[in-house]
């Protein structure tokens, strides 16, 4: 089995039950599916996260990749989100306090072992203010498309 | 000229918020609003679905404080089937709650409350008010403590909750899994180690906050943190503090106690309140009627959470936490505490009883009993429960009715941010009027303003203390024809 300092951890951020805010925890739940049996080194797991979580999910792993869901004119429209614009993505900016950055520095600055690298992959989505476990069809229509994307770009094929 | 401020968090986690301050032709306040755009159509979502599934399913309300609702909706589901859990089930649904409680306050306290505003100053430059800021101030040491004591909390909840963040644990008749004695002995060093943390705490308070003069200062002003308002909270039968178990006790502004009441009988004594401007109700009391944002013995506004809590009971039931209660009414000049910013003193206690009673909850011999879930029996099934509860930030209220076949037909709840809301838009007003004059106004008066709503640790506050160097809230200057003429951002 490897260690975690080896691996890497791919996290879905949304709620399941607020329509288009699952898109990233609906994702990785693909994933997780299609990287059955295959690559070991690769964890998946989703969470509404907020504050020092982020701390607390990230701490150990060699890389971290988030998949979260972002305001957008094209809803279904997928791409990997610079770090640098992060403010847009909604579930790494302001969970109750603490963001993405604010963990990592304080992770770093406590000694907690950090990773090396983090991506953010989102989805523009049109609904994520109505509870409901239905998705818009644009976003719908797209959700293997954009699992298949992170699983290519993070594992290869 | 009239001028509309707006102090408008941009980002947000589970629904958001933002200030609208309105300034008369002098430029003095004359209005202020703290309106919440909310998520909608929970109510419509829960109908139809099994009563048993509800505690689970409301632990996606909020990514914040996801264990209060899932205790509350098990309490409510209880009630439903008709079924009481053992006392073990009981013990072990609050030991998993109390964890909660101490990861939420501890985070308020040291990220984005007091610890920012006092500890590094409510007008130091915003790039420091937030936890490095505080590590800078109380030393890479200490900022380790606060990392791996909220983490034990955190602990705690995984180790009962069954699945991080949002719990799975709590089930109609009582909880879905006992605890060893190793996890006991585990889940008891965690505790005793908070209990010397929060211990710390109580005297971080005193040593930055009680000693240093102009603090104290500002926290005592009646001109600025300060409203008489009437306080509700859950207590014992001793009037002692209650988070899980208890009737509501209300007091008024004198501290006299003019309610006592099961959850049950809720809707006899709480009506909501409907404004235009905003999604969420205002919880009044039915008694004295909905007089408006105002204070005093005739108003039916009345304010939860930490300050409520401890201005509703006649004490708290651990030795050291009790030693805390007296001193923070000896201190700021006994009973009812109406000054605002002493939510932060109080919810420093709060902590060192929720880790208090972690420990006395690990030392009872029946927290390690199998018998933790009694089965409903069909032939008590009532199709209707009510629960009430303190969450971390308020008294929290799940009314549920189910149809023969056990399928959700209706749904109320009162949530814990609600029982403050009329008083965090008297806040924000009061605090607004004696800060902003003549139009003048800076990052230091609009973070003051922001104070006085921080305090009740609102769950929409996220986005105040986000991500240093970027610019979490905005401040737009409409002119009277409402034409935008000024935009302040956060540096």
């Amino acid at each position: 089995m490897l260690l975690k300092e080896n691996k890497t951890l791919i996290f879905g951020l949304g709620n399941p039950i607020l329509s288009d805010d699952s898109v990233g925890v609906l994702v990785v739940e693909k994933l997780d599916k299609m990287l059955e049996g295959e690559h070991l080194n690769v964890q998946c797991d989703n969470g509404s996260i907020g504050g020092l979580k982020i701390l607390d999910i990230i701490k150990g792993y060699k890389k971290v990749v988030f998949v979260d869901s972002i305001e957008g004119k094209t809803p279904g429209k997928f791409y990997e989100l610079p770090l640098d614009v992060l403010s847009f993505s909604f579930h790494m900016t302001s969970p109750h306090s603490i963001n993405l950055f604010t963990a990592l520095n304080l992770g770093r600055q406590i000694g907690y072992d950090m990773p090396e690298e983090i991506k953010i992959y989102v989805m523009e989505v049109k609904n994520n203010r109505e509870f409901g476990d239905q998705l818009t069809p644009e976003v719908r229509r797209n959700l293997e498309n954009f699992a298949k994307f992170i699983k290519e770009r993070e594992t290869g094929g | 000229m009239a001028k509309e401020i707006r102090i408008d968090p941009v980002t947000r986690l589970e629904g958001h918020a933002k200030i609208d301050v309105f300034l008369d032709n002098n430029g003095d306040v004359e209005d202020a609003y703290f309106q919440i755009v909310e998520l909608r159509g929970f109510e419509e979502f829960c109908k139809g679905r099994p009563v048993e599934e509800m505690p689970r399913i409301v632990t996606r309300l909020c990514g914040v404080c996801p264990w209060a609702h899932h205790i509350a909706s098990s309490k409510a589901t209880d009630g439903v089937y008709g079924v009481k859990p053992p006392s073990t089930g009981l013990k072990l649904r609050e030991l998993g709650y109390l964890a909660h409680f101490l990861e939420s306050h501890l985070e308020h306290i040291y990220a984005l409350g007091p610890a920012p505003d006092f500890i590094v100053g409510p007008d130091a430059p915003p790039e420091k008010r937030n936890v490095f800021g505080v590590i800078e101030k109380v030393g890479l040491d200490i900022g380790k403590r606060v990392i791996q004591n909220r983490a034990y909390a955190v602990k705690i909840e995984d180790m009962l909750g069954g699945k991080s963040t949002h719990p799975v644990y709590s089930i109609p008749g009582g909880v879905s899994h006992s605890i060893t004695e190793e996890d006991r002995g585990e889940i008891l060093k965690m505790g005793e180690s908070l209990v010397n943390f929060c211990l710390f705490t109580i005297d971080v308070v005193d040593k930055f906050i009680l000693k240093n003069k102009k603090f104290l200062d500002i926290i005592l002003s009646k001109d600025i943190y300060y409203h008489r308002t009437n306080y509700i909270g859950l207590v014992d039968d001793e009037n002692k503090m209650a988070i899980y178990e208890g009737k509501f006790r209300v007091v008024n502004p004198e501290g006299k106690e003019i309610l006592k009441f099961k959850p049950e009988d809720y809707l006899k004594h709480i009506a909501e309140h409907v404004e235009p401007w905003t999604y969420l109700k205002f919880p009044y009391l039915k008694d004295k009627g909905w007089k408006g944002f105002v204070d005093g013995e005739e108003s039916g506004v009345m304010r939860s959470a930490p300050l409520g809590r401890l201005n509703v009971s006649e004490g708290l039931k651990t030795p050291r936490a009790q030693e805390a209660y007296e001193r923070y009414f000896e201190v700021l000049g006994g009973k009812p505490v109406h000054n605002t910013l002493a939510f932060h003193w109080a919810r420093a206690i709060e902590c060192l009883y929720a880790a208090e009673r972690i420990v006395e909850l690990c030392n009872d011999p029946e927290i390690t009993d199998k018998k933790v879930r009694n089965i409903p029996d069909p032939g008590e099934y009532r199709g209707e429960g009510i629960s009430g509860i303190e969450a971390p930030r308020g008294s929290l209220i799940h009314h549920y009715k189910a149809d023969k076949n056990g399928l959700m037909t209706e749904l109320n709840l009162i949530v814990a941010t609600a029982f403050n809301y009329a008083g965090m838009n008297m806040s924000v007003k009061k605090a607004a009027k004696a800060l902003i004059k003549k139009g003048k106004y800076d990052q230091g008066i609009l973070n003051m303003i922001e104070m006085a709503f921080r305090a009740y640790d609102p769950c929409f506050s996220c986005a105040t203390h986000s991500l240093p160097g970027t610019m979490p809230i905005m401040v737009n200057i409409f002119n009277e024809k409402g034409k935008l003429v000024d935009v302040i951002k956060r540096k």
